[in-house]
């Protein structure tokens, strides 16, 4: 693995605790710490329990934060909230601020 | 009846006219051919509203689960002969056959007056809703109740500063349940409104339709939405000169909230009252007024127990499941939920069927849901005792509990706090107080309320 890799590598791992963060805050889960959150477990169903307002009150975070909005009719929804690993490569691919 | 280039539903697509409108049905309710009924799961409300006037017209009841959870599916059309499923995903293959919808072009026919053959149709429209057991509650409907439920809906749209032709309906409420079923698909095929075809969720969705409306030359918008999608959508409301009026039920409207909507100008901020049995049945202006003003047609009469609801479209006096005050002069105010409704982000359940489906969990020895009546959102949380031979983590028990309530329950119902306790404090008769439930609620991390209402 080349140094550049590394440091990407080393980027998105950042990423992913601040997007873990992310929705701990905006969701006030106060019994779970961003750390705690496995980055590839699922976060709606038997995850962390989340409904459909939970999304809402994640991507307007998001859009706050990162100043994109996402929409509905993006076919990659459902992969993209699939897990915080998968929500942070969006959020790298598509990041305004 | 409409002419035949009425426009009832429109999108990025386009507009979608009568006329279309009979030719797609045709074809649609010739693909149905056999079936005993109808379970309709179309998330495209175009394609939903074909799935309903095929079930009318080719009399094959239609049924409408209370969640898309697929025990809940599996129950509600239980009940119904031979079903098959229309929708466009697998999600619910193992249940029955799917019928999914084809974009074929319809052959255009030289009719196109699809509700004057609907006056009297007596198929049932089968709207489930939570149960006191596990199983879900049918609510019978036909086509003359649901059209009178979407009255309502009209003779909002028809006060407003705009010709009904010119203005479209938007929703962000799931058409599958009474509110949505009646504000959008109901107000489209009962009375002719045009409306938007996909569901709006998040705010860049609102923008995309306010976009796809000027595009099929509609250029004022009706958004039917609840509580829980409004605090979302606010800034996108207020920056959307389009949208002339905002429609709100499933849970109380906060004033506040009401009172910044209805400032901008040029926008009627209006709340819905209603429930599944007696669908939208009065109206108020929240940020003006508390009182409600029932829609035209209905009455209520007290009985010792309870108020009842009657209106020329419902077959019979309905129960109310909220304890109500009447005022002399016709209106009236909530004062709470009667019995043991648990309301959470606009979806309500029975605390009993909560319970119900959580005692089927055979690796704790006892749970109960931990439920606390609030102004607009209840606390619900879950306290568990693992089965003392459970071999289980408790991040184990944590995700099969959530799989085994997500299987029969909309995930809204499936609480984020989990106690686990050796020993659950009931009292002598098994019951556990509401000082006890309070106490645990706080123990899961729950404020107490200062505005709760009623007991439980």
């Amino acid at each position: 693995m080349s140094v550049t890799q590394l440091a990407d590598q080393a980027d998105f791992e950042k990423l992913q605790l601040e997007v873990a963060g992310l929705i701990v805050d905006a969701l006030v889960l106060d019994d779970v710490t961003a750390a705690e959150i496995d980055f590839d477990a699922p976060l709606f169903g038997e995850g962390l329990g989340l409904d459909s307002i939970d999304a809402l009150e994640i991507a307007f975070a998001i859009s706050e934060t990162y100043g994109f909005k996402l929409r509905s009719d993006d076919e990659r929804n459902q992969e993209i909230f699939s897990c915080v690993s998968a929500l942070a490569s969006h959020i790298a691919e598509n990041r305004k601020t | 009846m409409y002419a035949a280039d009425r426009k009832l539903f429109f999108s990025r697509d386009g507009i979608v006219d009568q006329k279309q409108f009979v030719s797609d049905l045709a074809v649609l309710r010739q693909q149905l051919q056999g079936a005993g009924s109808l379970c309709n799961l179309f998330q495209d409300r175009y394609q939903f509203a074909l799935g309903i006037v095929s079930g009318l017209l080719n009399k094959q009841p239609i049924v409408l689960p209370p969640s898309l959870a697929p025990e809940a599916v599996r129950a509600a059309m239980a009940q119904s002969p031979d079903p098959v499923i229309l929708s466009n995903s697998p999600e619910h293959d193992a249940l029955a056959t799917r019928v999914s919808y084809d974009n074929i072009a319809a052959a255009p026919l030289d009719h196109w007056d699809y509700a004057t053959p609907l006056q009297g149709n007596s198929t049932q429209i089968r709207v489930y809703s939570s149960g006191s057991t596990k199983q879900p509650k049918c609510n019978v409907k036909t086509w003359k109740m649901l059209r009178g439920g979407a009255a309502i809906t009209d003779q909002i749209i028809q006060g407003l500063d705009a010709l009904p032709t010119e203005i479209g309906l938007l929703g962000t409420t799931p058409h599958g349940h009474m509110y949505g079923l009646e504000a959008t698909i109901f107000a489209t095929l009962g009375f002719g409104h045009c409306t938007y075809r996909n569901t709006i969720f998040y705010p860049a969705d609102l923008e995309a339709a306010v976009e796809a409306a000027s595009d099929c030359g509609i250029s004022k918008l009706v958004l039917v939405t609840s509580p829980a999608h409004l605090r979302f959508l606010e800034q996108a409301i207020l920056a959307a000169p389009e949208i002339i009026c905002v429609l709100s039920a499933t849970a109380p409207f906060p004033q506040p909230l009401a009172q910044k909507l209805a400032a901008r100008k040029n926008l009627k901020v209006m709340e819905i009252y209603g429930s599944t049995e007696t669908g939208s049945m009065a109206l108020r202006q929240t940020a003006f007024e508390e009182p409600w003003t029932l829609s035209a047609g209905f009455e209520l009469r007290d009985t010792p127990e309870t108020c009842l609801a009657i209106a020329p479209h419902l077959s019979e006096p309905i129960p109310l499941e909220d304890q109500i005050k009447r005022h002399p002069d016709g209106r009236f105010s909530l004062l709470g939920r009667a019995g043991d409704m648990v309301s959470i982000r606009g979806k309500r359940s029975r605390l009993a069927a909560l319970n119900a489906i959580l005692s089927e969990i055979s690796e704790i020895s006892d749970g109960v849901f931990l439920h606390d009546k609030r102004h607009e959102s209840d606390a619900l949380a879950i306290a568990v005792v693992p089965h003392q031979d459970s071999s289980l983590s408790e991040d184990e028990i944590r995700r099969l509990l959530r799989r085994h309530l997500l299987r029969h329950l909309d995930a809204a119902f499936v609480p984020k706090k989990l106690l686990f306790l050796s020993e659950i404090p009931r009292s002598p008769t098994g019951k556990i107080t509401r000082a006890t439930t309070l106490d645990l609620l706080k123990i899961a991390g729950l404020k107490t309320d200062l505005k709760a209402q009623g007991t439980n």
